[in-house]
Formats: structure tokens, sequence, C-alpha cells
């Protein structure tokens, strides 16, 4: 751990006004990427991934309000005006989305799109922008790049859709790239695909990467460090390794089992039991108590502290604090 | 492409012929007898029996229907006796005061409502949008007869800088046009308003955000071709409301436009005149249709005219 961080979130708090009172999502989370590293970020859907990658660059909605600090290179975002801001959207730091289609718009060409950020971003004539929208379509393995890049977003596959995003963010290339359970909306092939030429222009840009899923076999297959969230706060963090073969947290460990093995017979996953909870309904104690089938008195009391328990990792559950005290 | 523009046009002669077919039938149900109507009252039922033979109003009424389709095939509208001329000539001599009067109208309409639309959108559930709002509504609720009797009395006669009513040149079209746009334009901001609300809230909206795209440009190039679609279908179904509108406003401002001359004949009961007016204003809705679907495609690359 080495370097100074090129992106370091500390303590972010994110509530949503509604009209009963704020509603919280996001609860004191903290985590740091430094340059070229690929950290993923997992939990189950609903428990505060995007609403946290969203804010990064204050893409959140006017509803929402930021506490905490979101520092990149130094410099903390939450503090920039609005069009300070809009100078690191699409340019140092971008981001792709879930829904390949929904995200780009069926009105504009391709083309339009990708150049979006260049024409934001950098000063370039009529031909260079399209010289290089070309040569960004092809970096990502669009075949007939020239003519793909007249045709509309529905005229695509959605492989094809979320390659086209990719381009997009990379356009400027930016030192960070957020991506937002990219693969989600993909069939299996087609994910393997994304997610090889994602590590194909990290390694070559030295881009770091912060990888959104809810899939740990995503995490295994491409990033250095993991974290793991549940119901808007860290749960567990570490290098993958050490997290996949020595998991302290229950909830991380109901997530490894249910991953699909991709060996032999197609095994029955054990999903965990239970919901997220609501935001309305936040437990007092540890917010995992209700669905962990080891919880104690003090998990339902009292929320257990972040605490590093191991070598390269960090956890927050009552149980491994015992184990560590003994 | 081609066999798009075939069907529509199959689509177009059934829709008239079926508004042909009810025009025929209301008249003809109507009071009043229009043998009696062209002798005067004075004459006697002999010359009545005469007239009524003459016009062939003594046959069946699939008879007189078909008749009466086989002459509009030709052109022939049908004479109005009132005014004593053809009606084709007397809807030739207006019909390009109302098309200017309707594309005048229009045009405010959608200078007023569409941006008015966009701002509401902007500034949505905060004061300016409420205010919009209630002013739309009061727009939307202000009969033109009210509105355009106002203008008269306090720009035209009050000021004095515009005419007080009939027609030649753009001055005269100023006040009627906005009274016409005025009172239509509400729908265009209501719809533009809920539509681009809609529109800013989808994903592609925020992926130009985070791209660095500032506000301005989102709306521009981003929310507004989407959020026109909507507006663009209503304007096929508006071709339709500025008619209604145009007969007020023309009666209103005295203009001699087909509007006034369609008050006119039902005040007189000159039936010709009323069912070309009709018919007319069909082909205008059927027409008008048929441009916005091309206009969306051409808007919207998902839709394709085949
Ligand atoms: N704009 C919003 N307004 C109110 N609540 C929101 C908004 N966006 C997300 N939330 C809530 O925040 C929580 C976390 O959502 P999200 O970050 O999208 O979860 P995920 O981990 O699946 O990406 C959810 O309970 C969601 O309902
Ligand atoms: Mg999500």
């Amino acid at each position: 751990m080495s370097g100074a961080p090129l992106l370091d979130i500390s303590d972010l708090r994110i509530s949503f006004k509604s009209d009963t009172g704020y509603m919280n999502a996001v609860a004191g989370v903290s985590l740091s990427l430094r340059p070229g590293e690929t950290v993923g970020l997992v939990g189950e859907s609903g428990c505060g991934k995007s609403v946290t990658s969203l804010s990064i660059m204050r893409l959140l909605p006017k509803t929402a309000k930021i506490e905490g600090s979101i520092r990149f290179e130094g410099k903390d975002l939450l503090g920039l005006k609005e069009s300070e801001v809009r100078k690191y959207r699409g340019n140092d730091i971008s981001m792709i989305f879930q829904e390949p289609m929904s995200a780009l718009n069926p009105v504009l060409r391709i083309e339009d799109q990708i150049s979006e950020p260049l024409r934001m971003h950098r000063k370039m004539s009529k031909r260079e922008m399209h010289d290089r929208v070309v040569e960004l379509l092809r970096s990502v393995g669009i075949p007939r790049p020239e003519q793909i890049a007249k045709e509309y977003p529905h005229q695509l596959s959605g492989g094809m859709r979320q390659r086209v995003m990719i381009a997009m963010a990379m356009a400027c290339e930016p030192k960070l790239l957020i991506a937002d359970e990219p693969t989600t909306a993909l069939d299996v092939t087609v994910q393997a695909q994304i997610l090889d030429l994602l590590r194909q222009l990290q390694a070559k840009n030295n881009m770091a990467l912060l990888l959104i899923t809810h899939d740990l076999g995503v995490v295994a297959e491409m990033c250095e460090r993991v974290i793991v969230m549940y119901a808007g706060k860290v749960v567990e963090e570490g290098d993958v390794r050490s997290v996949f073969r020595n998991p302290q947290h229950p909830y991380t460990v109901g997530l490894l089992n249910s991953i699909p093995k991709l060996t032999g017979e197609r095994e029955r996953l054990t999903p965990i039991k239970g919901n997220v909870p609501s935001l309305a309904n936040m437990p007092v104690g540890c917010r995992f108590a209700p669905r962990c089938p080891f919880a104690k008195e003090i998990c339902r009391t009292e929320h257990p502290p972040l605490t590093k328990v191991a070598a390269g990792s960090r956890v927050s559950c009552w149980l491994a604090e015992e184990a560590v005290a003994q | 492409m081609a066999s798009y523009i075939i069907r529509r046009l199959i689509g177009a002669v059934v829709v008239l012929f079926g508004i042909s077919i009810i025009t025929f039938i209301i008249a003809y149900a109507a009071p009043g007898d229009p043998a009696r109507l062209i002798v005067g009252a004075k004459a006697p039922q002999s010359v009545v029996d005469a007239v009524r033979h003459n016009l062939g109003l003594d046959q069946p009424l699939p008879i007189q229907y078909i008749h009466y389709v086989g002459r509009l095939l030709q052109g022939n509208l049908g004479f109005s006796y009132h005014n004593n001329l053809p009606v084709t000539e007397l809807l030739g001599q207006r019909l390009g005061n109302t098309v200017q009067l309707a594309l005048g109208g229009w045009i405010v309409e959608l200078i007023l409502g569409i941006p008015l639309g966009i701002f509401g959108a902007l500034y949505h559930r905060r004061i300016a949008d409420y205010i919009l709002s209630f002013l739309s509504l009061v727009g939307i609720s202000m009969p033109v007869f009210v509105f355009g009797m106002w203008l008269i009395q306090n720009v035209a006669h009050g000021l004095g800088i515009l005419p007080l009513g009939g027609a030649g040149g753009i001055s005269h079209l100023i006040l009627p046009s906005i009274t016409l746009g005025v009172t239509g334009m509400a729908f265009y901001q209501r719809l533009m308003k809920s539509s681009m609300v809609e529109v800013m809230g989808q994903d592609y909206i925020r992926t130009a955000r985070a791209f660095g795209v500032p506000p301005r440009r989102v709306i521009t190039h981003h929310a507004m071709r989407n959020g026109l679609l909507p507006a663009v279908t209503y304007a096929g179904m508006d071709i339709a409301q500025l008619f209604g509108g145009v007969v007020l406003t023309e009666t209103v401002f005295n203009y001699p436009g087909i509007g006034q001359l369609a008050w006119q004949s039902i005040e007189n009961l000159d039936f010709p005149v009323i069912m070309a007016t009709v018919l007319l204003a069909a082909v205008f809705v059927v027409v008008a249709n048929f441009v916005v679907d091309i206009v969306y495609s051409v808007i919207d690359p998902r839709i394709s005219l085949s």
C-alpha cells in the first residue's frame, strides 16, 4: 500500500430527501484506489453501490444530501462548484452504466454521442474528432467503425452498445473508470468479452478501475482488492486473495456461497436468506444481524467497528472481533 | 416507403368517404326545406316542388347521396343560393386568408408553448412552474371571443396601432393570430413540460451529464428532440383544434376566411357551404397527420415508415 491514492473517499454519507424526512442510503463508506488499481465494490442490489459511485462525480439528483469527503488527486470534489466538477466528468474520471440501451440517447448517432466528451474537454477540429471517434470504436473491438459511427443505438446489439459506452468513456483517456455493473445486462459470453476488453484498456492506459458488481465471480477475475457493502455500509474489505480464502464476515461468506461454480455439474446455489432492509427500517445494531445465522445479543444493539483482523483485510463484525480478542 | 404512402392514401380516402356520409346525413336531417329556402317563404307550393324536383331532392336518400358523391368527384361542391355563387368559388376566395391565419396562430402557439413548456420542466415544482401552470390554465379556459374582443378593445382600439378587423397584409393577421395562439398554446406548453420532465429523468440524460455536458446543452442537444415527439404528434390533432378556433376568431375579427363563411352558412342554413367546409376541414386533418408521421420519423430514428 504505497503511493498517494488517486481516489480517496472517506466517511461518505448520503441521504435522500423524502416527504417524511431524510432517508439514509449510504452510512459512512470509506474506500480508496491507487493509480492503475482495480477495486471491486460488491453487494446485493439496493445496498448503495450505485448511489456511492454516482456521488463521486456528483451525479445524484438534487434531493440527495452528500457528506464526508471525496478526494481525487487530493482535491475534494464535494467542495467544488458545479462548473469545476464538470471538468472532471468524462475527462479524468469516466463512468459506464449497467443498461447500455437506456444509457445511450436513442435519437443521436453513435458518432455524435462518442464525440461529446471530446467536444467538452478537448479542442479539436471536426475532422480530428471524427478520426478519433473511429479510432476509439476500433480500439473497443467494433467492426466497420466508419459505418457504425453513423448508426443509432437501436441498430446495435447489447454488447456492441456497451462497447460504444466504453469507447465514449475512453475518449479523454481517464485516470479512473467507474463501471457500474457493466456486464449485468449482457449474456454470459458477451460478459466475458466486455470484461476482457476492460482489462486490456486498463493495462494499456494504466487506468484505475472501480468495478461495481453483485457478482463475486467477476471480482475474482478482475480485481486486486474488494470492498463488500451491505445496506449502505462497508462490512469487509481487503485484497481479493485474502477475502476469498478467508472471508470474515458472514455476509461475505454468504455471497461466496452463492457464486455459481463453473467446474463439474451445475451446483445448487445457496443464496442468503431474507432481504436487504429498507432505508426507512434500518436495524439499530449490525445491519446484517436480522439475516445472520450467528447473530448474538450485541449484534442487535450495537454496530461493530471496521477493524483489521487479518493481514490485508478489515471487517465489521462482532464475531470476528471476538475471535481476535481470544 | 412507397407502400406506406399507398396505404395512407387508401386510409385517407376511407376517412373522407365516411365524413362525406356523415355530413350528408346531418344536412338531410336538419330542419328546414332547402327548396323553400331557395325560393323564399312567399313562393307558391308548386314552385317549391318544381325546384325540389330540379335539385333531385324528391329522390330516395341513397340516390341523392350517389349524385352528391359523383359531383364531388368532379370537383363540384354545389351551389350556394344564399351567396349566388358556386361553393368552390366561395371557398377559393377565402382559403388563402384562412391558411394564413391558421399558420399564424399555429406559429404563435409553438413560439409560446414549446419554450414555456421547457421552462416549466426546468423549474418543475418550483414557484415559476406553478405560476406558469396557472397561466396556462387561464389560457386553456379563456374563450376565443373574450380574448379577441379584449384585444380589439385594448390594442386595436385603445392603442390605435392595429386594424380592428378585416383582412389584408400582416397587420391584419397579428391580433387574430395572437388570439388563436394564446388560447391554443397551453396544450403545447403542458405536453412539452410533462414530456421534458420525463426525458430529463432518463438514463441517457445522466450519461450526458456524466461526460461533462453543461445543463444548457443537455437540454438543447440531448433532451429536446426526445421531448418534442409528443408535441409533434399533437400538432396533427391541433389542426382540428385550430379549425374550431378559426371559426370563432374569424367571426370576432370580421376576417373573410373559411371560418367566417362556415359561421355565416350555419346561420343561414346554407347547406352546400356547410358540407363543403366540413369536408375541407377533414382533408386538412388527414393531410396534417400524414405530414406529422413523416416529421416524426425524421426526428426519431427508431420509427421507420414501412
Ligand atoms: N434518487 C433516489 N432517491 C431516493 N432513494 C434512492 C435514490 N437512488 C437510490 N435510492 C435508494 O438508495 C438505496 C441504494 O440504491 P443503489 O445505490 O441504487 O443500490 P445498488 O447497490 O443496487 O446499486 C436503495 O434503497 C434505493 O432505493
Ligand atoms: Mg446499482
